[in-house]
Formats: structure tokens, C-alpha cells, sequence
């Protein structure tokens, strides 16, 4: 490891205080190369882990409610991709989906885990995939939310909008267009101003929102973009996942992770628990938070007989 | 006249309350959700698009839309207008229909292209139609339905119209096993008191979601504040669902209630046991269109998560809910009763009504009197009185007179409406039924009832269902009893179990014999209602 990581700006523990009541976790920090990469690690010291892998333009604060619901059972752990949260966020680091890929690699392997269930939200689909397809032997069980980890032609029109080169990297990074966005599009009920302030909390200036706008960009949509090899190669490891336990969350009022790419979960992994809320948007874990939460516990204690 | 609420403006007010609730679903259609607020704004946009176009108080509209978030909208902008929607089962054959639409007289007809095609087809039927709406695809000269919509979207709430009790809400025609359909008034006084007694009865509560397996009650769900999630079953071949899609919209969906027909659950009480499936959010099931064996009852009861239960009401378009009767009260000795041949249970009086045995009978009875009231204990046909019971049918006095007993007590007037059933209240006050009264026997020994007979018989292995049957003239009908044996059984273990049967019970010694039939004439609809006459004809080119 080295330490070549720039430090935030802010002390995080500071900047943290008034999120404290909803988010009271520890923040650990691993030092990656190039990279700062933050985490929540909560509940007892096992090898055994829920690992939670947020997507764009989130952070490990989108697990807070499952957190402290499971943490007294269950080790929990929760990173901020590099980029994201309250990791580094440096205009030079290679933001691809293999690098953040392997980042989850050298926190499972510094963590010393080795049974995991990966709760995948978003991006984080294609990242915990990714992850799985290479250590399949460590991955017990799967939960899904709002998510996809094989290519899509659909991309909605309004991250299309995102991608136009100079209007969308602008509008990302000059007006925080898409995590601003997010906060009101993503869900179906008005975030308290609380989630609105911790979800915003570390995308305030232009500088740190160098990652939101390199995760919009590494959405594959082409055949030629660097990621859409490793994309494919995680598609095509889906179905051997077929005999895990699996559930899907779903919000279906969703206009990114539609219903059709429910319907390819439901194709891909046939036997999966699926559990749709019709009151929900992307950020189902705030529109349904009770229920997203109750629905985890469900699948993480195994049933008598 | 008594004021009433019209229906619709509860739609309004939970609309209010919960704009952004969803209140329609149907999985996998890209249109997925609508929300009460769009669901009551898309009301508004309907009603005043209608008026426009002439659509007044009182004018009666025939309504062809399957259930969707489409018909929820349409009905409730016709309740707005004051309108009267006609909904005709369609599953009731093209004859029956198009007597049941020429007998309404309906000045406007709004419905799917097929109806539209129907209107040219059979001009006779339609020629009072004055207004053609067509829903979905543009078809033979109807406006349009979401041009009717777009004219009427900025115009805000509609003034719903107010309505008395005894104003008529709405007709409804139903298939009845027996004789031509008839249309059946709704009052907004009978809707209103119907989900008064639902609720209460069901302890149903705004922002649960039902998995309708019977579609209409989407109708009965927006008012309640309910979402309605639409399980892949279609309206007119209940039994062909697909249970296995019927558990997982459930499952998917959280769904805490269900309403559907025997058909359906008896299929997804089959699937789930083999399968080992259960359901985790469902905490009602309420079965009903058809009798429901104690077997089934309690079978989907056991599938259901701690203090869930199984209920099965018994009514007829005329009056629902007349009695309920829930799973977890049939498991003790009611269910023995039921298959010793006691008849089927049906509960204890539903919410608001009131009940009475008078002696069976074919006429007209003109008044009521106290005296046609029958002793405890003793069999006769069920009447029932009371706010959710329909008040006539549209336009045929005479099966109206043949239905409704009026009184005059105290001052108050009004009506006993006869179910057509045959029943007896037992010493709790349960009601017991023991057949149609058509399906009677009149044996040289008596009147003959066929259900409980038929329930102590169907219990037997290998028995799929049985009939009893009269082989002769009325008054000296000889009982038989028909088998239809399940598929592949053989007929020596289908004839010893029976006979072994007939020993235990005490009734059974006036079965003068055992019929076989392979497959039971049927209505195609439910698979349920058993053509009797036919079987008797059957019966007698046998047994003579």
C-alpha cells in the first residue's frame, strides 16, 4: 500500500456531524493505490460479511437504514467506491469498472472475508458481479436492487443527456446536475432534508464530483468503450450464479433500471426471490425503507425446516 | 329522498389524502403503475369529456373494457356524471348478450373495438345508442375514448353529482346458471352499504394491496383506498390461470388480500402443495362465485403466515355479502358437520342484514307476513333484507315480483329478497345451505335437498364431485347420486369407497343408486356449476 492518496479536503469526521443521528458508523479508511478508499464496517468481527456496494451517484449513507437494522447479527460492510463518498476523489485515477472492481478485491482480501452477500444497488451490480465472477467461491447469497450487470441498449434519455460530451460533463460537475437530480428523481417520496444533505454531502464542490461524472461516462453503451469487455465478460458469468440464493428489490417506478431489466434478472437467475414496490423509485431503500429492510432480514435468516 | 355519498367521492377524497399511492398495477405492462392522484384527475378529464359530448344523469352506458386502471376511470366518470354504467358478463354467450342490451336500452356504449363491431353487427340490439366510445384502437366511427379524455383534461374536478339512496348507480348482469340473465339494479345506497360490510367484515384498510384474481373488485379496491395489483387470469377463464404466475404477482407484489373464484384457488392450493410454496405477505384470501369445499378452505389456510384466514362469503349479485364464514372457524367440528352432511356452511349474517326461512316455493308471494317465517331449525328458502340488498331488476316486473317479497311494518316499507336457496339456521345462528331451490327433489317421501348428501360423498377418494339426481316425474323423483370419479381412478376403489361411505351415513339410505359420469356438464366459465337438468336426463335414460 502506499500512501500516495490525497486526504479529503475536509475532515470527514467533521463534515460528518450533522448526519450522525442517521449514519453513526466508524469511518475506516483503506489506502489503495492512488486511492483513498473509504468504508463502514459494523456488527461482529467474522469472516462472514454483507457487503453493500452502492452505485452512482451514491454512497455507502444509501445503506444506513439496513445498517443499523442488521449490523447486531450480521457484519456489515459498506465502501465508497473511489470517486464517491467520503474515498478519494482525484481527476487522474483511472474511475473504470475493473479498477473498481478490483478495489472491492483488496478490501475483501485486507478484511480477511471470505463467505459473502452482496447487496447491489445500481453500478454496484455491475461492480459486485464483477467481483463474484472472480471469486465465485466466496459469494453465498445475492440481493439485487434497481440494478444490472450485463449491457443494455435502454439508456434513458436523461442520462443520454449526461453523456454528451461537454454539456453533460459540465452539467455533472458545474451544477451537480446529476446527483442534485437524483434527489428528487430517484425517489417517490421527498427525502428529508436530512438524506438530501447526506446524499449531496459529498459532491459539493466541483472537484469532488469528478466521479459521478466518470461513473455516467463508464456506462457502456458501445461496443468500443473500455468497459464494455468486462462488462460482457460479468454478463456472461450470470448464470453460473443460478444456484445461490437470490433476492430482487425492485422499485418499479424506476425510469433507469426500468421493469425490463427486471424481467433479464428474472431470465438470468430464474429461482431468485423477487419483491416489487409499486411505491418505489431508483432509491427504493428510501421510499421503502422499512420494507427493503424487513425484506433482508427475511432473506438473511435461514427459515426452520 | 335519504341523501348518500355518492361512491366517487371517496375516490376523491383518498386521492386527496394519498395522490402519489399507487392504485393500479398490472405487472409486466409497460405502463406499470398509475397513482390515485393521476387515477382521479384521468376521472375528472373522462367525466367532463362525457358531459361534453351529452352524457346526462340517468343515462344508462354500456361499459365492454376489461378490468384496468381504464374501467376503474370510466365507472367512477360515470358515477361522477350520475350516469348509469352497464356492465354485462360477456362470458354469458352472443344471444344472451345482445337479449340483455336491447332489454337495457342504453344511450351510450362505450367499450373495446370488438363491442364497436358488435354495434354494426347487431344494429337491432343497439339502435338505442346514441354515443359510441371506443376504447383503445380507433374502430367504426366512435370518438375516442382518449380524445374524450384530452377534451375534458383542463377542465379540473367534475361537480360530482349528488345521489340519493334509491338512485340507481349502476346495472349489472351476471350469467345465471339458470334462466336468462337478468340485470340487477345497484343502488349508490346498496354500494355504499356493500363496502361498508366488506370492510368490516375483511377489516380491509386503504393502502393494502389486493391481488384481484376477480378483476372487478378493482371497482370496489380504488374506493376503499386499496391498490389493485391485476394477477395474469383472465375474466372469462378463471380456471385456466396460471398458478404459479397467481403466487408470484402475489409474492412480487406484498399483496395482503385476494379475492377470487374457487376455480383459481383450487389450482393454486394444487401448485403450492407440490411445490412446497407458501405465501409471506397474504393475509386474506376471500373466495367466492361458487361453493368452496371445506378442503379448500382450510387447505389455503394452511399456506397463509400466522393469523391469516380464509374467507368465503355467500351472496349473489342481488345481495353480497349475505353471511361469511372464515377457515379458521370451519377447522374444528363445523367441518365434520359439513362432511357428515349437515349442508355447507356459510356463516353467521354478514353486517346489516337480516335474515328469514320461508316454506319453498315456486309463486310469487305478494306481501310479507310474520307467518312465512319458519321455526328454528327448519328448512326453507333464505331471504334477506337490508342496505346492500338490490332493490329490483331493470325492466322485468315479473322476475322482480318473483323475487321480492314487500313489507310494511311499523310504517316503514320496503322488500324481502328471495335468494333462491335453500337453507336452515342452526342453533348459533350459522346458516346452512342445502341447495338451489330448483335443484330440489320432490321424492314420494318428501322434499330432497342435494348438498349435504353430495358434501359427505365428495370426500371420497377418487370422487372429483358428485350430484344427486331425481330419476322420475316431480313427487315421485327416485335420488340418485351421479359420480364424475378423478381422472384415471378405478371404478371397483371408486364404487367401494362410496358404498363403505354409505354405511356411515344415515342419509344416504335414501340414495337409490350410484351413476358414473366421466365429465360432469359444466359451466365453462367457473367449471364449478353443475347442469343439473341435463344430468337428470342422462340420469334417467340410465336408470330406466
Amino acid at each position: 500500500m502506499t500512501a500516495l492518496a490525497t486526504p479529503p479536503k475536509e475532515d470527514p469526521e467533521a463534515s460528518l456531524a450533522p448526519l450522525r443521528s442517521e449514519y453513526p458508523f466508524d469511518s475506516h479508511f483503506l489506502d489503495l493505490p492512488g486511492a483513498r478508499l473509504h468504508y463502514v464496517d459494523e456488527g461482529p468481527r467474522r469472516n462472514e460479511a454483507v457487503l453493500f456496494l452502492h452505485g452512482n451517484p451514491t454512497w455507502s449513507f444509501a445503506w444506513r437504514h439496513a445498517i443499523r437494522a442488521l449490523s447486531p447479527v450480521h457484519r456489515c460492510v459498506a465502501p465508497d467506491h473511489v470517486g464517491c463518498g467520503l474515498s478519494s476523489k482525484r481527476e487522474d485515477y483511472p474511475h473504470h469498472l475493473a479498477q473498481h472492481v478490483a478495489n472491492i478485491e483488496a478490501l475483501v482480501a485486507h478484511l480477511g472475508l471470505e463467505r459473502l452477500t452482496l447487496v447491489l444497488h445500481d453500478w454496484g451490480g455491475a461492480i459486485g458481479m464483477g467481483f463474484a465472477r472472480r471469486h465465485p467461491e466466496q459469494v453465498a447469497r445475492l440481493v439485487f436492487l434497481n440494478t444490472a450487470a450485463f449491457p443494455s441498449e435502454r439508456m434513458p434519455f436523461r442520462i443520454a443527456l449526461c453523456r454528451v460530451p461537454v454539456f453533460g460533463r459540465l452539467a455533472v460537475r458545474r451544477l451537480n446536475a446529476f446527483a442534485r437530480a437524483a434527489t428528487y428523481m430517484a425517489v417517490e417520496r421527498p427525502l428529508t432534508s436530512l438524506a438530501k444533505r447526506g446524499y449531496l454531502l459529498p459532491y459539493r464542490d466541483f472537484a469532488s464530483r469528478v466521479g459521478v461524472s466518470a461513473f455516467v461516462e463508464d456506462i457502456p453503451m458501445t461496443p468500443d468503450h473500455p468497459s464494455r469487455h468486462e462488462l460482457e465478460a460479468i454478463a456472461a458469468a450470470l448464470p453460473s450464479f443460478r444456484d445461490r440464493p437470490a433476492l430482487v428489490l425492485w422499485g418499479l417506478r424506476d425510469w433507469c433500471f426500468t421493469p425490463a431489466f427486471l424481467d433479464e434478472w428474472r431470465r438470468i437467475l430464474p429461482d431468485a426471490q423477487v419483491r416489487t414496490f409499486m411505491d418505489a423509485g431508483h432509491y427504493l431503500f428510501e421510499d421503502e425503507r422499512e420494507a427493503v429492510v424487513l425484506e433482508l432480514e427475511r432473506f438473511l435468516t435461514p427459515t426452520e425446516g | 329522498m335519504e341523501a348518500v355519498r355518492n361512491v366517487s367521492e371517496d375516490l376523491r377524497a383518498g386521492a386527496a389524502r394519498h395522490s402519489d399511492r399507487s392504485a393500479v398495477h398490472r405487472p409486466g405492462q409497460r405502463s406499470g403503475v398509475v397513482t390515485f392522484g393521476e387515477l382521479d384527475a384521468r376521472c375528472d378529464a373522462i367525466a367532463h369529456g362525457l358531459a361534453d359530448l351529452g352524457l346526462a344523469p340517468g343515462d344508462r352506458t354500456l361499459v365492454f373494457v376489461p378490468p384496468s386502471a381504464e374501467l376503474v376511470c370510466l365507472t367512477h366518470a360515470l358515477f361522477r356524471i350520475g350516469a348509469v354504467p352497464v356492465l354485462i358478463d360477456p362470458g354469458m354467450g352472443r344471444k344472451s348478450l345482445l337479449a340483455c342490451i336491447e332489454k337495457t336500452a342504453p344511450r351510450a356504449l362505450i367499450g373495446v373495438p370488438r363491442s364497436q363491431l358488435a354495434r354494426h353487427l347487431y344494429r337491432g340490439a343497439f339502435t338505442s345508442v346514441e354515443l359510441a366510445v371506443s376504447v383503445g384502437a380507433p374502430s367504426l366511427g366512435g370518438v375516442l375514448l382518449r380524445d374524450v379524455e384530452r377534451r375534458g383534461r383542463r377542465s379540473g374536478a367534475y361537480p360530482i353529482h349528488p345521489q340519493g339512496v334509491d338512485d340507481i348507480a349502476a346495472v349489472l348482469f351476471t350469467s345465471g346458471s339458470t334462466g336468462p340473465p337478468k340485470g340487477v339494479v345497484a343502488t349508490q345506497g346498496v354500494f355504499r352499504a356493500q363496502l361498508d360490510a366488506l370492510k368490516e367484515l375483511y377489516a380491509l384498510k386503504p393502502g393494502e394491496v389486493d391481488a384481484a384474481c376477480f378483476p372487478l373488485f378493482a371497482l370496489f379496491d380504488a374506493t376503499l383506498g386499496m391498490t389493485t395489483v391485476f394477477p395474469p387470469v383472465h375474466p372469462s377463464r378463471p380456471a385456466r390461470a396460471d398458478p404459479a404466475a397467481v403466487h408470484r404477482v402475489i409474492e412480487e407484489s406484498g399483496a395482503t388480500f385476494s379475492f377470487g373464484s374457487p376455480a383459481i384457488w383450487r389450482r393454486v392450493l394444487a401448485w403450492a402443495r407440490a411445490k412446497g410454496q407458501r405465501f409471506s405477505t397474504l393475509t386474506r384470501i376471500t373466495i367466492a362465485g361458487a361453493p368452496v369445499p371445506p378442503e379448500l378452505l382450510c387447505g389455503l389456510h394452511e399456506l397463509l403466515p400466522a393469523g391469516g384466514d380464509v374467507h368465503t362469503p355467500y351472496g349473489a349479485t342481488e345481495a353480497l355479502p349475505v353471511s361469511s364464514l372464515a377457515a379458521s372457524e370451519l377447522a374444528g367440528s363445523l367441518r365434520q358437520r359439513v362432511e357428515t352432511g349437515e349442508g355447507t356452511c356459510v356463516g353467521r349474517p354478514a353486517p346489516g342484514i337480516e335474515l328469514a326461512l320461508v316454506p319453498v316455493g315456486d309463486a310469487p308471494i305478494d306481501e310479507w307476513s310474520a307467518d312465512l317465517r319458519l321455526e328454528p331449525g327448519q328448512a326453507g328458502e333464505i331471504c334477506v333484507r337490508g342496505p346492500a340488498v338490490t332493490p329490483s331488476y331493470l325492466f322485468d316486473p315479473a322476475a322482480t315480483k318473483l323475487a321480492k317479497i314487500p313489507f310494511e311494518e311499523a310504517g316503514r316499507t320496503g322488500f324481502w329478497h328471495r335468494m333462491g336457496d335453500v337453507g336452515r339456521l342452526d342453533e348459533e345462528g350459522r346458516l346452512w345451505l342445502l341447495g338451489r331451490k330448483s335443484h330440489r327433489l320432490e321424492t314420494g317421501r318428501g322434499l330432497l335437498f342435494p348438498v349435504p348428501l353430495e358434501n359427505a360423498f365428495n370426500i371420497c377418494r377418487d370422487v372429483h364431485r358428485t350430484a344427486l339426481v331425481g330419476v322420475g316425474p316431480p313427487g315421485a323423483e327416485r335420488p340418485h347420486l351421479v359420480v364424475e370419479p378423478e381422472p384415471g381412478a378405478k371404478r371397483e376403489h371408486v364404487e367401494a369407497a362410496l358404498h363403505a361411505r354409505a354405511q356411515e351415513l344415515e342419509q344416504a339410505e335414501r340414495v337409490e343408486g350410484f351413476l358414473f359420469h366421466k365429465s360432469f356438464p359444466v359451466d365453462v366459465r367457473h367449471n364449478a356449476k353443475i347442469h343439473r337438468r341435463e344430468l337428470k336426463r342422462w340420469a334417467e335414460e340410465r336408470v330406466r
